[in-house]
């Protein structure tokens, strides 16, 4: 059953009708029943038109991943009807996170329609969209109804990635390439990262599976290995606009390490991203920054850090990770950005 | 806003006003002021600026005014509103600017319409009212497209046809069904009846004057078996006259209780039958107009009066259209209680006594003597309009008889009572309805104000005799078309206006072949049934839908049944907290001790993967509600 909520207007026809049965009653005038039949047929014909406009719609909605906060993006919303009768003025309404509606007036019967939304902006996070939601008040302006479909699709907004070139000039980078310092001799071994599919099990890696309670693999050094660790940190209580920032100056510095080759590894206060490289790495450790939140200072590896360069990006003085500022080749401070 | 909408919205007001103005009932400055809203509307179509917030504030505050005063003049607060609407469409139409405006118009022009409805009961209203559904139901689909933001309408012009349809069909529909009452709770129609003369306790002599010339249809009536006009309609008696009116001085009226459908009178019914189906308008008298001698009248109400003259009454004057059937017989009445009431003679009129005499000097029996009398006067005397009046003084009666020697029914069958009662014969004098005009194309009656009629009843032989001295007037016919009309009009009164609980049972008779449904007594009408059963399934839907929380998920029913596991758990002593996991409520349950473990943890399982698995799995589904049904039966 759908659910239905009669408008402003809708409310003064029902008490209008509601009197005029009344009166009808009371005075026993034919005429006065004649009008409340129209009333009383148009409230029906309201709800039942409305709920035979919603019954064998589908609709599908897709979005070009992945998405990134406050840059704009565009679902494609699809409208099927499967009925033998077309439909009339139907919006889709999106959820909070995204907000709007959007609006198809005509359905042909059996055809398909296709519409676009532009979602101009959209905070960082995980948002799940179980139903979507349909609305139709056709055919009059005394009601709306809804109907929710499943849908049960994830939407991953990741933080804003910003330009950070200037801030990795200032940052003394023993071991960038800028001098070509390689940090392992090449077919030793390197680290221990998450499986992917297809991978050779002869390189899994067992110990590391059994600690980490997922998959591992070893990864042995070429010889040419960078390795760059982004840390994040997520402990301490500040303000949310410089938070959001440190998160951004995070991500872009893990997309700008990405892209350079290097293996990187995302250290925050609750979650490590083990070092990794390529685009599905990049993904997980933004995945990882999309839904990150400010936590407490337990559960704060503040003690993982032992090769490659580590670059801090902090946004209080109240640090836990302030003990290893000292080891990172660079400490931003996202309050001054 | 679309010119379309506006152009609508235009209709609509027009409608409704238009509505009101044709009832007749509104004073023709509120109807000039009315129109104005064409003017206003036109200024709107021609996207003309509406007008300033302050000068409709202005207008609207001396509107109250101009309705106070006018309140204060004619004491009438319906009518004053009805007023009032006109002039608010009119400045309204002056202000519409926001696509909600258009709103307030059709709101007010329903208003207009229902106000109508109370003052007019005319088939014009009929007419207005289907353009009003038709304009009324185009203007809100617009209103949803405007208020979607849609500034064309053309793609929406076939369903909006479809649904105007529709909506004339189910209008139909619940008219017919909804349930009627035999009369009205506690409040009265507006209706107003059409005023006549003749039938109280007191007619003045002379008063049928003005309702010869009225051509007003107070009555139509369809006869069965009809052996053509004219048919007289018996209304009441009159046994008293003082030389300026006639009085009835009886009163011996009695309560007649409906046994069944009907109110059945004690007459043999031996003879010719017939069956007469009478509509007859609100007019000012609560007398039941009769056709012959009934034996049968199916009227509505729980009781009717009638009196010892054979007359019969309604238990007040009706506000509305009053649908009766009479089943008569070919028959005189032979009461002669009071009889000598009916031999009362004026003192002052002693010529009618000496030209009695005259005319009726060589007849031996009373009935010879009535029919010379008749005659005499049917001979001697001319049917006018225009009797005139004795300016010496003298009575009506004497200056009929002796020097005008015209006049009308009254005249003739004033003297031919004095007459009768002047040589000891008892006569009175019956007033009613002559109906002579048959529409031949509805195969009924019309009977007209001017139809109104008064004649003799004599008591000659023991039996009460009707004698009409009376000379035939001209019958003008009417033009086909107006004929047409006229059964266009009958139909409307018959099956709008007047319909009744008994038509639904007709209707339900044809439609379903059954009228009532016989459990034991009293027998009780399917209608009744019907209604009752459908606002049942409302209510369950509606019992449905607040247990859902309006959204039924495809989970709602699940969550249902875990829900109230929960409460039974902590009803049983089981510590159930908002936070409590499905392991929490499990290990609860069992502790409790009252539920089968395995049943419960069947229950649990099929709770857990049919809730959060995103899968739908029919056999889990019905393990679940077995097992949700077995831990309901502890």
């Amino acid at each position: 059953m759908s659910n239905i909520r009669l408008t402003k207007e809708g409310k003064r026809f029902l008490i209008a009708v509601a009197l005029i049965g009344l009166a009808s009653v009371n005075t026993g005038n034919n005429l006065i029943y004649l009008i409340f039949s129209m009333m009383l047929s148009l409230l029906f014909i309201s709800f039942i038109i409305a709920s035979v406009n919603l019954r064998k719609i589908e609709v599908t909605a897709e979005f070009e991943e992945p998405l990134y906060a406050n840059t704009p993006f565009e679902i494609r919303v699809a409208f099927h009807n499967k009925k033998i009768i077309p439909s009339y003025s139907i919006a889709m309404l999106f959820p909070l996170s995204i907000s709007g509606e959007l609006y198809v007036p005509v359905i042909k019967k059996g055809r398909s329609r296709e519409k676009f939304y532009n979602v101009l902006t959209m905070n960082r996070g995980r948002y799940l969209l179980k139903h979507l939601k349909l609305r139709t008040g056709f055919p009059f302006v005394f009601m709306n109804l809804y109907k929710e479909i499943d849908y049960g699709k994830e939407l991953i907004v990741y933080p804003r990635i910003m330009d950070v070139s200037s801030l990795l000039k200032d940052i003394p980078l023993h071991f960038s390439e800028r001098e070509g310092m390689r940090i392992t001799t090449g077919g030793d071994f390197l680290l221990s990262r998450e499986y992917v599919y297809g991978e050779e099990s002869k390189n899994i890696d067992w110990k590391a599976t059994a600690r980490a309670q997922k998959t591992m693999v070893k990864e042995f050094s070429m010889g040419d290995e960078r390795l760059a660790t982004i840390i994040l940190d997520n402990s301490s209580d500040v303000n949310e606009v410089v938070f959001e920032k440190a998160v951004s100056i995070a991500a872009s510095l893990c997309t700008v390490f990405v892209e350079r080759d290097y293996y990187v590894r995302l250290i925050t206060c609750g979650k490590v991203i083990p070092f990794g490289k390529g685009r599905i790495h990049l993904f997980k450790m933004l995945d990882i920054l999309a839904g990150i939140r400010i936590l407490n200072a337990a559960g704060c590896p503040v003690d993982e850090l032992t090769e490659g360069m580590n670059i801090l990006v902090v946004s209080s003085e109240n640090l836990v990770f302030s003990g290893i500022a000292s080891q990172c080749a660079g400490v931003i401070d996202a309050r001054y950005i | 806003m679309p010119g379309t909408y506006k152009l609508f919205t235009a209709l609509v007001a027009l409608i409704g006003s238009v509505s009101l103005v044709s009832t007749g009932e509104i004073n023709p400055l509120f109807s000039v002021i009315g129109a104005g809203l064409l003017w206003g509307y036109y200024r709107a179509l021609r996207s003309y600026p509406s007008l300033p917030k302050w000068a409709v504030g202005t207008l609207t505050s001396t509107t109250f005014i101009i309705f106070l005063i006018n309140l204060y003049i004619n004491r009438d607060i319906f009518i004053s509103v009805a007023q009032m609407t006109l002039i608010f469409q009119t400045i309204k139409s002056f202000d519409i600017k926001d696509p909600w405006d258009p709103l307030q118009v059709f709101f007010m022009s329903l208003l207009q319409l229902l106000m109508a409805s109370e003052l007019t009961t005319t088939i014009y209203f009929g007419i207005i009212f289907v353009v009003f559904v038709i304009f009324f139901v185009i203007s809100i689909v617009l209103g949803h497209f405007v208020k979607e933001g849609q500034g064309t309408f053309r793609p929406y012009r076939k369903p909006t046809v479809l649904i105007t349809i529709i909506t004339i069909i189910l209008t139909i529909a619940f008219f017919v069904s909804l349930p009627r009452f035999r009369s009205s709770l506690w409040g009265q129609s507006f209706s107003k009846g059409i005023k006549t003369t003749g039938f109280s306790e007191k007619v003045d002599f002379g008063s049928f004057e003005e309702l010869k010339l009225d051509e007003t249809v107070v009555m139509r009536m369809l006869i069965s078996p009809d052996a053509g006009g004219p048919h007289y309609l018996r209304g009441m008696t009159f046994d008293y006259f003082d030389t300026s009116a006639w009085h009835d001085t009886l009163k011996h009226t009695r309560r007649m209780f409906r046994t069944s459908d009907d109110f059945n009178i004690d007459v043999p019914a031996d003879a010719k039958k017939y069956e007469a189906e009478i509509y007859l308008e609100p007019i000012d008298t609560d007398v039941i107009f009769i056709f012959k001698r009934p034996y049968k009248i199916d009227a509505p109400g729980f009781f009717m009066r009638s009196d010892n003259a054979g007359s019969f009454y309604m238990k007040q004057k009706a506000s509305k259209r009053f649908f009766y059937k009479l089943y008569s017989i070919d028959g005189y009445y032979y009461d002669n209680m009071d009889i000598d009431s009916y031999l009362q003679f004026p003192d002052n009129i002693l010529s009618v006594k000496k030209m009695t005499e005259g005319i009726t000097a060589n007849s031996a029996d009373n009935l010879k003597k009535t029919e010379k009398i008749k005659n005499y006067l049917i001979s001697n005397y001319t049917y006018s309009l225009s009797a005139g009046k004795p300016s010496d003084g003298s009575n009506a009666i004497e200056y009929f008889l002796l020097k005008s020697k015209k006049g009308y029914c009254e005249h003739f069958a004033t003297t031919m009572v004095l007459m009768l009662r002047s040589i000891n014969i008892p006569a009175r004098l019956v007033t009613g309805f002559l109906s002579s005009q048959r529409n031949d194309i509805g195969n009924y009656y019309l009977v007209r104000q001017s139809d109104a009629h008064s004649w003799v009843e004599a008591f000659i032989d023991g039996r009460w005799m009707i004698f009409d001295p009376t000379p035939q007037a001209d019958i003008s016919r009417k033009p086909p078309l107006l004929l047409f009309l006229d059964m266009m009009r009958l139909n409307w009164n018959r099956y709008i206006v007047g319909f009744s609980s008994y038509d639904q049972k007709q209707a339900a008779n044809y439609l379903l072949g059954f009228s009532t449904i016989k459990i034991g007594l009293p027998a009780i009408p399917y209608v009744n049934i019907f209604f009752a059963v459908l606002v049942m399934l409302i209510l369950f839907f509606i019992y449905r839908s607040k247990r859902n929380g309006y959204v039924h998920s495809k989970y709602a029913d699940i969550s249902a049944e875990y829900i109230r596991l929960r409460k039974m758990v902590s009803r049983y002593g089981g510590k159930i907290t908002p936070s409590s996991t499905t392991n929490d409520v499990l290990r609860e349950a069992v502790n409790a001790g009252r539920f089968n473990t395995e049943e419960i943890k069947r229950f649990i399982g099929c709770y857990r993967f049919l809730r959060f698995s995103g899968r739908s799995d029919k056999v889990l589904l019905k393990d679940f509600l077995r097992s949700a049904k077995a831990l309901k039966k502890i």
